[in-house]
């Protein structure tokens, strides 16, 4: 994709709970085929910015806007806006009482109000594409992180979404199945799918992504291409963060 | 097994609670000729009654109330009362039904309880200022003395399994029923009322409401409620509810009249309305022999 | 000893048709009571749990039926169901100049108030225990509070609740002797009748003791097999071929899965 048109513009988002400010003013947008990496150490805020985006939590402060509206006071519906903006999650957040396969299809028929087999047929598309197909009829319980995960990604795409934010989706998973994740992302990314992901994962960063953010204290303390921020990082904190992570 | 074993030795000490309950109670009350021979006797009597009011007339008596006028017969035959006091058809229908139970034959403001008509009689109980209490004083007072006793003693008879082929008190369904007397009674306290199930009695008349199919009420007071709705030219309802809502039922309106073997006592009357009393007897103290 | 147990045998031989509509009418009592209290439970926790609207109205609306809900629950449940019994069937004769609810619906009314301030907290604690990530599992597909609850939630929380509900349905069975105050023939109604007619008290309620302990013993294996069964398997077994990437992958059958 070369259509450069921001489809989401963040303007001076600010969010605290209670006294404490979480977010501190964050301006930002994302272009359509983009995938933008926000990295940062514990608590810069990143989590709580990609929440914010798709209103799970109210921002306290600034705009978000969606193709130019802004979502919390000019958009006609806020559960479309979400259908549109996919979410992966740390901890996957699978509906447990459902199988792999209704996990996919539910959101479909509810909130897009498509029919059941179409549902069915674009989710087993997805489970195919994750390779998790042969599990359609496995619980969330009865699978693994990675696997779960995998499902996940395939339920916000089945959502045909514009955009996917993904929210340390590796976090939470064993060392050997984060690569299974990456991969699909990796996939996606190829394959042009805007995509906002918060990550501490920073091959996948430096490789994956076409733009690099650094979160830092509740601001954006650098931003650039992959190459500007692990080659060349301007700020003392930003070096001093990657530092920390080359010596882990 | 340990389960079976388990369920078996609980229910062998239920029974044996049962069997050796009987020797707690010392006192022998038998040969008591008035109600001063039985101080410090375990007594119990039903709560919110009269009897619970009478019963302290008895010398340093060791009172009990139970809520249930039956669980007073449970308690005497477990052996943690003495005796209980009941009235006088009761006790007579009481004995008659089990052999091991007789009384003492106390006299009202005699050999034994002080009592008032008040006290000790039962009237129909209507809701303050119905037009229909005359009308009924004046039926009830045509039924002489003699019939009344003679009624009881046959209810006594009918309630203790006993053969009755034919009442001392008959009146004739109205033709043209001119509406619904609907009457309220425990269907609990033979022999004045109480409920029979599948094969009524004679006289018997079936109980109303929802769940109560061939449910049927007869006593005392079933009698006198058919007679009056009978010369009232209306047809008779019995509804059987509990004693606590004896008084709210007709107080709201569910029901007409309340015949329950209730005495019109000053309290009573300040709620609702009494007829002329319909029964009088004696208070007695019910005994294991 | 003998004789004894001749009197249980005689009491029910003599009034098994009477037992039996007792029997009937508390089972009726408590399963109709129970699912409706269930549904009163479902329905105050879906409100109680609902977010606060931003519209003016709506909210002050909102606060108000969960007050509402509230002094209900508190009153429903410090209040003992005899005493309630007696207040709504005598309350609705007094309110009415005179007309009674009929007794078998009076005595399901009841027994589903009561039971449905219980549940109401039951429910109210099995949404709560519901993990956070569900609901933003669900709110970030675009689903509404009442979808999420319904497709999502309340499918979980009434997994998760059932040994309560199963709980409240064996109290039920037992606490329906209450309603024999406002005289619905249930089965201690019945007790009551035969040991008045009989003078056998210890007999009847023995007998009457057994009944309830066979219909609760049921209940409660019947409700433990589903929940078992609600639970399902812990595994999920695939046949395939680890080295053969084209064999043919499937879900066996049930016997088919190794016993370890």
């Amino acid at each position: 994709m070369t259509d450069h048109s921001p489809v989401i513009e963040i303007k001076g988002l600010c969010k605290s709970f209670g006294s404490v400010d979480v977010l501190k003013g964050i301006d930002m947008q994302v272009n359509a085929g983009e995938v933008v990496a926000i990295i940062g150490s514990s608590g810069s805020g990143k989590s709580t910015m990609l929440r914010c985006v798709n209103l799970l939590e109210t921002p306290t402060g600034g705009q978000i806007l969606w193709h130019g509206k802004n979502v919390q006071t000019e958009i006609e519906s806020i559960y479309k806006y979400r259908a549109s903006v996919g979410m992966v999650f740390q901890q996957f957040n699978l509906y447990n009482n459902l199988t792999v396969l209704q996990n996919c299809t539910l959101p479909q028929i509810k909130v897009l109000g498509r029919s059941k087999a179409e549902a069915e047929k674009t989710a087993k598309d997805y489970l195919e594409r994750v390779g998790m197909l042969p599990y359609q009829n496995a619980r969330p319980s009865q699978i693994s992180g990675g696997q779960k995960q995998r499902v996940a990604i395939a339920r916000a795409l089945a959502m045909n979404p514009e955009v996917l934010l993904f929210d340390e989706p590796t976090s939470a998973l064993d060392p050997e199945m984060v690569g299974e994740v990456l991969s699909v992302m990796q996939q996606l990314a190829n394959e042009g799918m805007t995509m906002l992901v918060v990550t501490h994962e920073m091959a996948f960063a430096r490789d994956v992504s076409s733009r690099v953010v650094y979160m830092n204290q509740g601001v954006i303390c650098e931003e650039g291409t992959p190459e500007q921020i692990f080659g060349n990082p301007q700020k003392q904190e930003t070096k001093e963060f990657l530092a920390r992570f080359r010596n882990n | 097994m340990r389960r079976l074993i388990a369920l078996t030795l609980a229910l062998l000490m239920a029974l044996s609670l049962c069997a050796c309950g009987g020797e707690a109670a010392k006192l022998d009350v038998s040969t008591a000729k008035s109600i001063a021979d039985l101080k410090g006797a375990k007594i119990a009597a039903q709560s919110g009654t009269f009897h619970a009011d009478a019963m302290l007339q008895i010398p340093e008596v060791q009172s009990q109330t139970l809520p249930e006028f039956a669980d007073l017969l449970t308690a005497l035959k477990a052996g943690t009362i003495d005796g209980y006091i009941a009235e006088e058809p009761t006790a007579i229908e009481a004995c008659l039904s089990d052999e091991s139970l007789a009384y003492l034959h106390l006299v009202n403001n005699d050999t034994g309880f002080t009592a008032t008509d008040a006290d000790v009689g039962i009237a129909v109980g209507l809701k303050t200022g119905n037009e229909l209490r005359d009308q009924i004083n004046t039926i009830l007072d045509e039924i002489s003395t003699e019939t009344r006793s003679e009624l009881m003693n046959q209810m006594v008879q009918l309630s203790a399994g006993k053969e009755v082929t034919s009442l001392a008190l008959t009146s004739e369904a109205p033709a043209n029923p001119t509406g619904t007397l609907k009457v309220a009674m425990e269907c609990a306290y033979a022999p004045f009322n109480w409920t029979e199930m599948d094969t009524p009695s004679v006289g018997a008349v079936a109980i109303s409401g929802e769940g109560k199919e061939n449910m049927y009420a007869n006593g005392y007071d079933v009698q006198i409620a058919q007679y009056v709705a009978n010369k009232l030219g209306m047809t008779l309802e019995i509804y059987a509810i509990e004693w606590d809502g004896l008084i709210p039922a007709l107080d709201s309106g569910a029901v007409d009249a309340i015949v329950a073997g209730m005495s019109p006592t000053a309290e009573r009357e300040e709620q609702i309305d009494f007829t002329n009393v319909y029964y009088s007897s004696n208070l007695v103290v019910i005994y294991k022999k | 000893m003998t004789q004894f147990f001749n009197d249980v045998i005689q009491i029910v031989a003599k009034h098994y048709p009477f037992l039996l509509r007792g029997i009937g009418y508390t089972m009726l009592i408590a399963l109709a009571g129970t699912l409706i209290g269930l549904l009163i439970g479902l329905a105050t926790g879906v409100l109680r749990t609902c977010p606060l609207s931003k519209n003016g109205f709506v909210r002050m609306l909102q606060k108000l039926l969960n007050g509402i809900i509230a002094v209900y629950v508190e009153v429903f449940r410090g209040t003992p169901m005899m005493v309630q019994a007696m207040v709504i069937y005598w309350g609705y004769a007094y309110a009415t100049g005179g007309s009674t609810l009929p007794l078998i619906p009076s005595g399901i009314i009841i027994v589903s108030i009561n039971t449905g301030a219980y549940m109401a907290e039951i429910v109210r604690g099995g949404i709560i225990s519901i993990d956070k990530g569900q609901f933003e599992g669900a709110a970030a597909v675009g689903m509404t509070h009442w979808q999420t609850m319904r497709h999502i939630i309340l499918p979980q929380v009434l997994r998760n609740i059932l040994p309560s509900v199963a709980n409240e349905f064996v109290i039920n069975i037992k606490d329906t002797s209450v309603l024999n105050v406002i005289g619905v023939t249930e089965l201690y109604y019945f007790a009551g009748i035969i040991k008045r007619e009989s003078f056998q008290t210890f007999q009847t309620y023995l007998v009457v003791c057994v009944i309830y302990f066979v219909l609760t013993f049921t209940v409660t294996r019947i409700l433990r097999l589903i929940e078992k069964k609600l639970q399902g398997s812990d595994s999920y077994v695939i046949c395939g071929s680890q080295s053969d990437p084209n064999a043919e992958i499937r879900v066996p059958k049930k016997q088919e899965v190794p016993n370890d």
